[in-house]
Parts: structure tokens; C-alpha cells; sequence
């Protein structure tokens, strides 16, 4: 088994998934160069380990039912599991977690040198805060932070992720950076 | 990637945004709150049990069902006998019609 931290190329990846379609055995590959990303995703959705597992576990059984289906249209595969993903945490939200707000199982800031005790609690707090902010907007929005703090997407790889413009990414960006400096200063 | 406003790939974000001429209070805010989001969205990784078992059971799952073809359920053999019973008795009652219809026939012409 080769390192899943291996990327191929679109190419290889393509024909990853050609070869998946003819023998579901092969998925095993794709899932493999996935399966982070797209717990990453959801754990930032879902806010704790517990049912970000669950929830990867239902996105990777839902793709290789339907991989037969899938339609090459030159974006990264990732990008169809990304939005098999927000349908499944969409559901479990209107299901299990109407209006509530989650917390991540570990937002405590990590100490650095010169911290205080006081100066640490504050910064855990500033990061509650913010992560309270990111559940409040749409969940397009999320995605987009996700996809760029996490993964490290450039814009266009986001763009392809979710469907969009280079520059329909960059505006979005910027207005979910004043959203949530609004949402911050009126809870401030 | 460097640039003069932020030196990070947000505040390139920022220049190309068109939300200059900057105001240097709004520029410190976003900067400010993009730091805030760079260490908080933080990679996580799942268990690597968690990530063993998956991928063991996707693969199980991903068996063609062609492999299961030679053991029948209990269900389809049942379905089974069942047909070919009722198929035997059929066959059964045209045999007995043909013979009586045969003798009929035999006593007729006799």
C-alpha cells in the first residue's frame, strides 16, 4: 500500500477512478487519498470526532454505491465526495442538530512562549468566539474556510470545489471575512 | 507567498480585493482575524483505526456479488423447490390426462 500522502495527478487520478468504476476493489485507492480531507471537513462541520467519523464512514459507503454514476467533469474527484459530504452534515444537522451551536472537542489555545495563564484564557476565548461566528454562517461559507485554512486551497481549487469563479471565490471570501468581523464585534 | 500588505496568501487576497484604497483599520481587523482563523482551522487527523477499519470495510463491501453466486440463500432454495414441484405436478396431471385420453382412445377403436 502506497502512502496515501502520495498525490497524483489529475491524470492518475482519473484514471483512478475509471478503474474504480470497472471493479469497486480499486476504490480503495481513492479512499485512501481522501479519507483526510474529507474527515477534516467534517469534523470543522460537525465540531467533534465522534461524529466526524460516523459521517466519513456514510460519505465513503454512499460513493462507492454510487461510483458507477460518478461523471468525470475535470475537477478533482474530491470535489464530488466534498459535496456528497455537505448533503450527509446537512442532513445530520436538520436531523440531530437543529440550532445548536457545537463546540470542537479541543479549541484551547496552544500555549506559546511568554503566555500567561490570563493571556492564554483569553485567547481560547477570542478562538470560541470565532469558531461560534464560522458555525453562524452559511455553510458555503464554511466550506470556503475550510477548504482554505485546512487544506490550503488556492482559490481556484476552491472554485472548483464548490462550483464557482476564481473571482466568485475571492469575493466570497472577503465577505465572509467582514461577516464574521460584524457577528465578532456585535458579540463583543 | 509574500506581499507588502499581510505577508501571508490572505492579505494577497485582500490587495486584489478591490476593498482598497485600504483603510489601515480595516486592513489590521481582517489581518487580525485571518491570523485568528489560520490558528484555529487546524488539519486534524482521524485514528488510524478509525481509518484501517473503514478501508477494511469498504473493501469487504466492494466484493462484486458475483463471488456470493455459489451460495444460494435459504430463501431461493425454498422459491426454488417450491417451482419445481409445482412444475413436476403439472407435468405429472398432462401425463395422467395423455394416458387416460390414450386408454379412451384404445377402448374406443376396441
Amino acid at each position: 500500500m502506497s502512502d496515501s500522502n502520495d498525490v497524483p495527478s489529475r491524470e492518475e487520478e482519473a484514471a483512478l477512478v475509471i478503474l474504480a468504476k470497472q471493479d469497486p476493489r480499486a476504490f480503495g485507492r481513492l479512499y485512501q487519498l481522501n479519507v483526510k480531507k474529507v474527515y477534516n471537513y467534517i469534523y470543522y462541520r460537525t465540531g467533534n470526532h465522534h461524529d466526524a467519523e460516523d459521517l466519513t464512514e456514510k460519505v465513503f459507503f454512499k460513493a462507492l454505491q454510487h461510483i458507477g454514476r460518478y461523471k468525470e467533469q475535470g475537477v478533482p474527484f474530491s470535489a464530488w465526495l466534498y459535496r456528497i459530504a455537505h448533503n450527509v452534515v446537512a442532513n445530520w444537522h436538520r436531523d440531530n442538530q437543529a440550532g445548536k451551536i457545537l463546540a470542537l472537542d479541543s479549541v484551547s489555545a496552544n500555549p506559546s512562549i511568554g503566555d500567561n495563564p490570563h493571556r492564554l484564557a483569553e485567547k481560547t476565548e477570542t478562538r470560541k468566539q470565532l469558531l461560534e461566528a464560522i458555525q453562524t454562517l452559511p455553510p458555503d461559507r464554511q466550506q470556503l474556510l475550510i477548504l482554505k485554512f485546512v487544506e490550503h486551497y488556492s482559490n481556484r481549487e476552491i472554485g472548483e470545489v464548490l462550483g464557482r469563479s476564481e473571482g466568485a471565490v475571492k469575493s466570497l471570501y472577503h465577505r465572509t471575512l467582514l461577516s464574521l468581523r460584524d457577528i465578532l464585534t456585535e458579540d463583543s | 507567498m509574500n506581499n507588502t500588505i499581510t505577508g501571508d496568501a490572505q492579505g494577497d487576497d485582500l490587495f486584489f480585493s478591490g476593498l482598497f484604497p485600504p483603510e489601515p483599520k480595516l486592513i489590521e481587523e481582517l489581518k487580525s482575524l485571518t491570523d485568528d482563523l489560520a490558528a484555529l482551522l487546524l488539519p486534524v487527523s482521524p485514528s488510524p483505526e478509525f481509518i484501517r477499519r473503514l478501508g477494511t470495510d469498504l473493501a469487504s463491501a466492494a466484493v462484486p456479488e458475483a463471488v456470493t453466486i455459489g451460495k444460494p440463500s435459504r430463501k431461493k432454495l425454498v422459491l426454488g423447490a417450491i417451482l419445481s414441484g409445482s412444475l413436476v405436478s403439472a407435468a405429472g396431471v398432462v401425463l395422467v390426462l395423455i394416458m387416460r385420453r390414450s386408454r379412451g382412445g384404445v377402448i374406443a377403436a376396441g
